[in-house]
C-alpha cells in the first residue's frame, strides 16, 4: 500500500446512511438511542444492507445509523484503538475479528442469539466457518472460485470451459497475449486494502494444488510460506495471469485499475479480455441489465482442479460484532442472527448466506440460488485464507507485500520470508 | 332576513372586499393613440403576408445569431439575438386580443406565436447539426446552453415583471424606447435555440427543460401583460366578451400554475444542492482545516446526497468516514462520498 500512496494520489469511497426515524406502527421502542453500525458495504450494497436496517426499525422502532467504507479495515482498526468505536460492526475478516477479541473490545454475544446461530447453519457449516462464535453472528456468504466468460464469445472462438489446470492452462496459452483480447480481466487497486484479489487467486492454487490440509495450516498461520507449495502457488499465479501481459491492459492495468472496474474489458463490444475470476459479489459491478446463464450475456464456471472429478471452493463473508452492551445493540445482533436479518437483501438480490433454514429457491434469482447450492453441495470448502490470518498480516502486511512484488519493488522470495517472519514460522 | 339584522351595516368578507374594490376600480378608456399601438401589434389585410415575411425572416436570424452565440458561449452575442427577436410582438397581441376578448386576433396570433416557434427551434437544431459536433463537448455544455436547461422560480418571477412591463410599455409610444429591455429581460429566441441544439445533440432531458422556459416565459408574459393591459384600461367591446373575461385571464393563470409546478420542483433541488453544497464547505472544514478543495461536485438525487471531491492537503488525510458522517449530520440524509486525496508535495531541484 506504500507504495501506491508514494503516487500521490488515491481513491477512497465512503457512503453514510442517515437511517430515518423509523415509525414502528404499534411497536414499543425498546431503547430511544441510536445502533450506529459500521461496514464494508458501499453504494448499491449500503442500499441493499438498509433495506435489512429498516425492517428492523419496522420491527423494533430503534433507530440505525449505517456507516461504510471501502477502507473498512483501516478505519475499523483505528476506531477500535481510539475511542471511536461503533456499536456494531460487519467485518469481513475472521482475522479481524480474532485481533479484536484479543484487544477485548468486543462484547460476547447474548447466549440466545448464539443458540440462535447454531440452529440456523448446522453442524457442517459450522465446522467450515471460521468465525469466533462466541462473539461473531456470520451474516453474508460469498464464493471467491468463480471464473466469469462471456458463453458467445468462447463459442465464436472455438474455446470450451476447462475442466481441468491443465486444461485452463492451454486454454490460457490458445488466447495468447498482446492481442485485443487478453486471457485474464485482473486488477488490484482496493485503496488501502490494494492486493486483495491477488491472494484469492493464490489461495485458490494452493487449495488445488497442495490440498486441503496444507491449506487449513496455511490459513491458521502455521505452515510456511517459504515451502515448495506456496512458492509454487504464487509463481504460477504469476506465470498464469500476470506474464506477458496475460491482464487486459498489462501490469500497468493491474496496479491501477480499481478492483470494481476490472470487469469491464469483459463487457465492451470488442472483448479486452475473455475471462475474469472473481467473487460471486461481482457480480455486483456488472455493467445495468447485464444477464448471467449459459444462454445469456454472462455465465462463470468454478475454477478447476487438477482433475476434472475433483472440485474445491475458497469462500468468504461478513459477520456481525457487537462492541456495545445495551438492549438496542444486543437486539440487532439477535435480528442479524435470524433468517429475517438477510431477507431484504436476499429479495434484492445479491446476498447469499449458509443458513441451512433459507431454501435456495428463496434467493433472489438463479445465479444467487446456483451460487448458495455450490456453498451447500461442495463437499471441499474453505474459508479465505488471508481473512483467517491475524489482521496485520491478513488484512495488511500481505496485501501491502503482494502489491510490491507485483509491481516489481520486491521479489518473491523476500515477500515469503518476510511473511514467515511476521507470522513466526521458521523455515 | 329579520330586520334586525338588515339594519346593521354590511359586513364584507375580505374576498368581498377586494372585489368590491376592484368594481369600483374603473380605469378611463386608453386613449386612441393607446389603441392603435396595441392594434398596430398584429397585421390585417394586405399587411399580413409582407409581416409573415420579415417574422419569420427575422426569427431565423435571431435563432441563428441565439444558436451561434449559445455554441460559442458569448452573452454579447445571445443578447444581440435578443433585440433582433420579433417574438415578443405577437406575444403582447395574445395578451391584448384577451382583454378584448377579440378571438380572430387571439387565434392570428397564437398561430403567429407558433410558426416562430417552429422556426428557432428548426434553426437552432440546423446551426447544431452543421457546427456543434466540432465545437462543444456534450459532457461539458457552454454555460450559456447550461443555464437555459433548469429553470427555475426566479425565471418565472423574470419573466412576470418583464411581461407587466411588457405590458405597460405597448400602449404608451412615449416609453417603447424601453420595449428592447423587455426583450432581454425574458429572452425568448435563445431557450428555443436551446431547444434545437439540445434535440441535435440528443439530450432530451436538457431538451425539455428549455422548452419549459420558453413555455414558462410565455405564458407569464401573457398572463402580467394582459393585466397591466387591463389597469390601462383595455376592455372587451360588448358585453358577452366582457362575461368571458376573467374565463380568460383564469386560463391564462392556469397555464402560469401548469409551469409553475416543474419550476419549483427544479428550485427546490437548487436549494437542496445549495444545502449539500454548503454542508460539505463545513465538514471538510471541520474534517481538517488545512485540506483544500479543488474540485467539487455534489449533487442530490432522490433525496440522496451524490458528492465528489477532489482535495489536495499534506500527508495522510484523517479516515474519510468521517467526513462522510458530518456531511450527513449537516445535510440530514444519506451520502454517497468519493474522495479523491491529492498529496501536496513541493520538490525543489536545481543543476547547476
Amino acid at each position: 500500500m506504500r507504495g501506491v500512496r508514494r503516487g500521490g494520489r488515491f481513491l477512497l469511497v465512503a457512503l453514510v446512511g442517515i437511517a430515518a426515524t423509523a415509525c414502528a406502527g404499534d411497536a414499543e421502542p425498546v431503547d430511544e438511542s441510536t445502533v450506529t453500525v459500521f461496514g464494508p458495504y458501499v453504494g448499491a450494497d449500503a442500499d441493499r444492507f438498509a433495506d435489512v436496517i429498516a425492517d428492523f426499525e419496522r420491527s423494533t422502532g430503534i433507530d440505525v445509523a449505517y456507516t461504510g467504507s471501502v477502507d473498512f479495515v483501516s478505519d475499523l482498526r483505528q476506531r477500535a484503538v481510539g475511542n471511536q468505536r461503533p456499536d456494531v460492526a460487519m467485518v469481513p475478516q475472521p482475522g479481524v475479528v480474532d485481533s479484536l477479541v484479543e484487544n477485548e473490545v468486543l462484547q460476547p454475544l447474548e447466549i440466545d442469539t448464539v443458540r440462535a446461530v447454531g440452529e440456523a447453519f448446522g453442524n457442517t457449516a459450522l465446522e467450515t466457518t471460521s468465525w469466533n462464535l462466541r462473539f461473531a453472528v456470520p451474516y453474508r456468504s460469498n464464493v471467491k472460485s468463480l471464473v466469469w466468460y462471456r458463453p458467445g464469445v468462447f463459442s465464436d472462438n472455438g474455446w470450451e470451459v476447462p475442466q481441468t489446470l491443465d486444461e485452463l492452462n492451454s486454454l490460457v496459452d490458445d488466447m495468447g497475449a498482446g492481442g485485443t483480447m487478453a486471457p485474464w480481466c485482473f486488477s488490484v487497486f482496493a485503496g488501502s486494502s490494494t492486493g486483495w484479489p491477488a491472494t484469492d487467486w493464490i489461495e485458490d492454487l494452493v487449495l488445488r494444488r497442495a490440498g486441503v490440509d496444507v491449506y487449513e495450516q496455511w490459513a491458521q498461520g502455521e505452515f510456511s510460506w517459504q515451502s515448495p507449495e506456496i512458492h509454487d502457488a504464487f509463481q504460477e499465479f504469476h506465470e498464469l495471469v500476470v506474464d506477458d501481459e496475460r491482464s487486459a491492459g498489462g501490469l500497468r492495468a493491474v496496479l491501477q485499475t480499481e478492483v470494481s472496474s476490472a470487469g469491464d474489458p469483459l463487457f465492451a463490444d470488442m472483448p479486452g479480455c475473455a475471462m475474469y475470476r472473481q467473487a460471486s459479489f461481482a457480480e455486483d459491478w456488472f455493467p445495468d441489465g447485464t444477464t448471467i446463464g449459459p444462454d445469456a450475456d454472462v455465465d462463470y464456471f468454478v475454477l478447476p482442479s487438477e482433475a476434472a472429478d475433483e472440485s474445491g471452493i475458497v469462500t468468504a463473508g461478513d459477520a456481525a460484532v457487537a462492541f456495545a452492551d445495551r438492549p438496542n445493540v444486543n437486539r440487532f445482533m439477535a435480528f442479524m442472527a435470524s433468517a429475517d436479518g438477510g431477507r431484504a437483501w436476499a429479495d434484492d438480490g445479491g446476498f447469499i448466506s449458509r443458513r441451512t433454514d433459507v431454501d435456495v429457491d428463496d434467493y433472489y434469482n438463479d445465479v444467487d440460488g446456483g451460487v448458495a447450492a455450490l456453498l451447500q453441495t461442495e463437499t471441499t470448502t474453505r474459508f479465505d485464507a488471508s481473512d483467517m490470518l491475524p489482521a496485520d498480516v491478513g488484512s495488511g502486511l500481505l496485501w501491502s507485500q503482494i502489491t510490491d512484488w507485483l509491481n516489481g519493488s520486491l521479489t518473491l522470495d523476500d515477500l515469503l520470508a518476510s511473511l514467515d517472519e511476521a507470522l513466526g514460522i521458521d523455515d | 332576513m329579520s330586520d334586525s339584522v338588515a339594519d346593521e351595516p354590511v359586513r364584507l368578507t375580505s374576498l368581498g372586499t377586494i372585489a368590491g374594490w376592484l368594481g369600483r376600480f374603473e380605469p378611463a378608456d386608453p386613449d386612441a393613440d393607446a389603441v392603435q399601438a396595441v392594434e398596430e401589434l398584429l397585421p390585417t389585410g394586405s399587411d399580413t403576408w409582407p409581416y409573415l415575411r420579415r417574422f419569420t425572416a427575422l426569427t431565423a436570424l435571431s435563432a441563428s445569431i441565439a444558436a451561434f452565440g449559445l455554441l460559442a458561449d458569448s452573452g454579447a452575442v445571445v443578447i444581440g439575438a435578443m433585440l433582433v427577436a420579433p417574438l415578443m410582438t405577437p406575444i403582447i397581441g395574445v395578451s391584448a386580443a384577451t382583454v378584448t376578448a377579440d378571438n380572430r386576433r387571439l387565434l392570428r396570433a397564437v398561430l403567429i406565436i407558433a410558426l416562430g416557434t417552429v422556426v428557432a427551434i428548426v434553426v437552432g437544431w440546423f446551426v447544431s447539426f452543421v457546427a456543434a459536433g466540432r465545437v462543444i463537448d456534450v459532457r461539458s455544455l457552454p454555460t450559456e446552453i447550461r443555464s437555459r436547461t433548469f429553470p427555475g422560480l426566479l425565471d418565472l418571477g423574470i419573466a412576470i415583471t418583464a411581461g407587466a412591463a411588457a405590458g405597460y410599455i405597448q400602449p404608451r409610444r412615449s416609453a417603447i424606447s424601453a420595449l428592447p429591455g423587455v426583450g432581454i429581460a425574458v429572452a425568448l429566441v435563445p431557450p428555443l435555440a436551446t431547444v434545437g441544439i439540445t434535440l441535435e445533440l440528443g439530450l432530451g432531458a436538457d431538451s425539455r427543460n428549455a422548452l419549459l422556459l420558453y413555455l414558462t416565459n410565455l405564458a407569464a408574459i401573457v398572463f402580467a401583460a394582459a393585466l397591466v393591459l387591463l389597469a390601462s384600461g383595455f376592455r372587451p367591446h360588448d358585453n358577452e366578451g366582457r362575461r368571458s373575461l376573467w374565463v380568460r385571464l383564469a386560463i391564462t393563470l392556469v397555464a402560469v400554475m401548469l409551469v409553475a409546478i416543474p419550476l419549483t420542483l427544479h428550485t427546490r433541488s437548487v436549494i437542496l444542492d445549495l444545502r449539500l453544497r454548503t454542508a460539505v464547505t463545513a465538514a471538510v472544514e471541520n474534517w481538517d482545516p488545512d485540506i483544500e478543495i479543488l474540485d467539487q461536485e455534489a449533487d442530490v438525487a432522490d433525496g440522496r446526497a451524490e458528492v465528489e471531491l477532489l482535495v489536495v492537503g499534506r500527508g495522510d488525510p484523517r479516515p474519510v468516514y468521517q467526513l462522510a458522517e458530518d456531511i450527513g449530520a449537516r445535510f440530514g440524509g444519506p451520502v454517497n462520498l468519493r474522495v479523491r486525496y491529492q498529496s501536496n508535495e513541493l520538490f525543489v531541484v536545481s543543476t547547476r
